[in-house]
């Protein structure tokens, strides 16, 4: 899970790492109270989980009430769009009013977790407020990597490697890194970024943003982070995440409904490769319940998207049969009569196929991936061509 | 030969009192696998259709030589039951669980250090299966074959496609194994291929990856300069977005890195025939297999 700025602020706070003063406005209602609070000049920062807010627009400096007023009314509930949102932009429903802090040095202080080699990692660098990538393409001998052990954490001579490179005194350094190391372990962050880290005229070390991104998988042993979670902009992929299914919204108008995720992905492939682009990716998973299949076709369905569905089920501990009965009744439910093209092996498939033989939906039977693909361009085009007959119910191939 | 498993590997079962091991314990043993018996905390005594269940992997070993265990215990546990099996220096431990934190899996690798002669398979995979010999996990049974193709793969549902395409045209498996879809897994890509290239029985070797991470890239280098068996690969995930988690919690484009076109080249640069469908597996193995 991506935290927002303000939600990183609080866990940044909670294990002691020094925050520039800040408050939150959700209304341009409360921007008057809060501002005063805070004092001017400050930062109007747009609360949005992607990054490369700073470059469009979405960080602006305020001198006075006005001014601060006049840039939330120009940002809160737009979509701002940035290199890194997607295209439409991602809306802005916060801000964060911050004091400017009088910047002497910019740095780049990260604990992230290098897969390969299954550690965590300390990043440091003395050129912050900018891309790591960046800096690491153009100036890597500004940046300190230190493989942390797992189980020891950061040893002293890694702070002081970090602190040296950073140009500030080991004992702030090793106190900032050790808040970052409780934080990191104990709230099982995949990530915990402070760039800029920035030194102010008085030599005071301030994280000036905080990015972190919480294990979704840790989610069970810290209630808290419940309080965190913000469902997906797509009203489909929220409806999901509240159901736990794996679901992701996408721009076609195959609808595909398949068991396993690298089954899901290959099929979303195939599709691709056959130009008749997936409308999502969704994993039923191999244990789901009936409730849930259900609750997905219904999603599925919804998709005004979706002009031809794509079933695509391996079947072992899920049942083809199981799977092709939920379908059936969901398509009657939904009142939306879309063409089926089912590729259905393993446990249950010949009942699967009768079962499907037996009902009035539309369908096609495929025997591989590409089959299917194919079968769904046919569909898909059938349905675009205005001027089609109409398909006739309960095709068998 | 075959990789890993046998008839012969004598199998314990770590949460076989659950709903998930209780069934594809008796379903590995139905396989012709030698589940020995399984370990529950509180239910030491009992006994699933036969299999002695005992309170702890240690109290288990005392009664029984196990060369394997088999894990099904629930994510927010299996941390533990891994280091069990760790710590009782068990040669190979599959766990099948989803959903283990990033954090645990770390410590588990750096408490494996410790015991260089145990190896993990997983988590969040399907396990492994030896045709007509042994199956530790989940893969649906009927689709194996016995033969010539060693397959490996970080997604369960494309192995099964794989192997059931290879198995239609009568070209059977060595060994199948899952290594897991999480970011940190116990076995890579590179341990298999080492194994494959060594196992007298593997003429040829299948590997099916997926977005995220650098695993493919990496497996390249070490064919190139390690593996002299022909290989076919698959990735999945070329039509992916990026930065969205797609179900596997290591399938996912972040910053940019670990996209499957980069990874499709970098295989094909150091040789490796990769398909673009999963479909033209099967018709890839037998060209190779007739030359």
């Amino acid at each position: 899970m991506k935290l927002h700025e303000y939600q990183g602020r609080k866990l940044l706070k909670k294990y002691g790492v020094p925050i520039a003063k800040g408050l939150l406005v959700s209304r341009v209602s409360d921007i008057a109270r809060h501002a005063n609070k805070v004092g001017f000049p400050l930062m109007v920062k747009a609360q949005i989980k992607a990054g490369g807010r700073g470059k469009s627009g979405g960080i602006r400096e305020a001198g006075n009430l006005d001014e601060a007023i006049a840039i939330a009314k120009t940002l809160l509930g737009r979509k701002l769009v940035t290199p890194q949102t997607p295209k439409e932009g991602e809306t802005v429903q916060k801000l964060m009013l911050q004091k400017k802090v009088d910047i002497d040095r910019e740095l780049y202080l990260a604990i992230t977790i290098d897969r390969t080699n299954a550690v965590p990692v300390l990043v440091a660098s003395k050129t912050g407020g900018v891309d790591i990538e960046e800096t690491a393409q153009k100036n890597p001998e500004r940046i300190v990597k230190s493989p942390i052990n797992t189980l020891l954490g950061p040893l002293p001579f890694q702070v002081r490697n970090a602190a040296l490179i950073c140009g500030v005194p080991y004992a702030n350094m090793a106190t900032l890194i050790l808040s970052l190391w409780n934080l990191f372990t104990k709230e099982d962050c995949v990530l915990v970024e402070i760039n800029p880290l920035v030194i102010d005229r008085d030599g005071n070390m301030v994280a000036l943003d905080a990015k972190i991104i919480l294990d979704d998988n840790a989610a069970f042993r810290h209630k808290n982070h419940a309080g965190f979670k913000m469902y997906s902009e797509n009203p489909l992929e929220e409806e999901a995440q509240k159901s736990g299914i794996s679901y992701v919204a996408l721009e076609g108008e195959v609808g595909c409904i398949v068991n396993g995720a690298g089954l899901a992905m290959a099929t979303m492939d195939e599709l691709s490769n056959a130009d008749v682009p997936p409308a999502n990716f969704l994993d039923l998973g191999g244990g789901a319940n009936d409730e849930k299949i259900e609750k997905a076709f219904r999603i599925l369905l919804s998709d005004e998207n979706v002009k031809v569905v794509f079933l695509n089920i391996f079947g072992g501990i899920l049942r083809c049969d199981r799977v092709a009965s939920i379908l059936c009744v969901a398509m009657q439910k939904s009142g939306r009569l879309i063409p089926l093209v089912a590729r259905l092996e393993g446990v249950g498939a010949a009942e699967a196929k009768e079962i499907l033989r037996q009902s009035n939906v539309t369908h096609v039977t495929a025997d591989s991936l590409s089959d299917g693909a194919r079968k769904a361009a046919n569909f898909a085009r059938s349905a675009d061509d205005k001027n089609s007959t109409p398909l006739q119910n309960g095709g068998g191939s | 030969m075959s990789i890993l498993i046998n008839r012969e590997t004598r199998v314990l079962v770590q949460g076989i009192t659950g709903k998930e091991g209780s069934y594809h314990a008796l379903r590995c043993r139905e396989y012709g696998t030698r589940v020995v018996c399984g370990v529950s905390p509180s239910k030491g005594g009992q006994n699933l259709e036969g299999i002695p269940i005992f309170e702890s992997v240690k109290e288990a070993k005392r009664e029984h030589r196990v060369d394997a265990s088999l894990i099904f215990v629930p994510a927010p546990f299996a941390f533990d039951a891994m280091m069990e099996a760790i710590e009782a220096d068990i040669p190979l431990i599959v766990c099948i669980t989803e959903g283990v934190p990033i954090h645990d899996m770390l410590k588990v690798r750096a408490g494996i250090r410790a015991h260089p002669n145990v190896r993990l398979i997983g988590p969040n995979c399907p396990g492994i299966v030896t045709p007509n010999q042994a199956k530790l996990g989940i893969m649906p049974a009927s689709i194996f074959r016995q033969g010539p193709v060693g397959v490996v793969s970080r997604s369960g549902t494309l192995t099964y496609e794989a192997v059931w395409q290879l198995t239609r045209r009568n070209i059977g498996q060595s060994t199948a194994i899952g290594i897991g879809g999480d970011p940190i897994i116990g076995t890579s890509f590179i341990d298999c291929l080492e194994m494959f290239e060594e196992d007298p029985e593997t003429r040829l070797i299948v590997l099916i990856g997926e977005i995220g991470g650098d695993a493919e890239e990496k497996a390249a280098a070490y064919i190139a300069q390690n593996v002299t068996k022909p290989v076919v690969a698959y990735i999945c995930g070329v039509s992916a977005p990026q930065d969205k988690q797609m179900g596997h919690a290591g399938a996912i484009i972040s910053g940019g890195r670990g996209k499957a076109q980069e990874k499709i080249r970098v295989l094909r640069d150091s040789g490796i025939h990769v398909v673009r469908s999963i479909d033209e597996i099967a018709e890839q193995v037998q060209k190779l297999l007739l030359v």
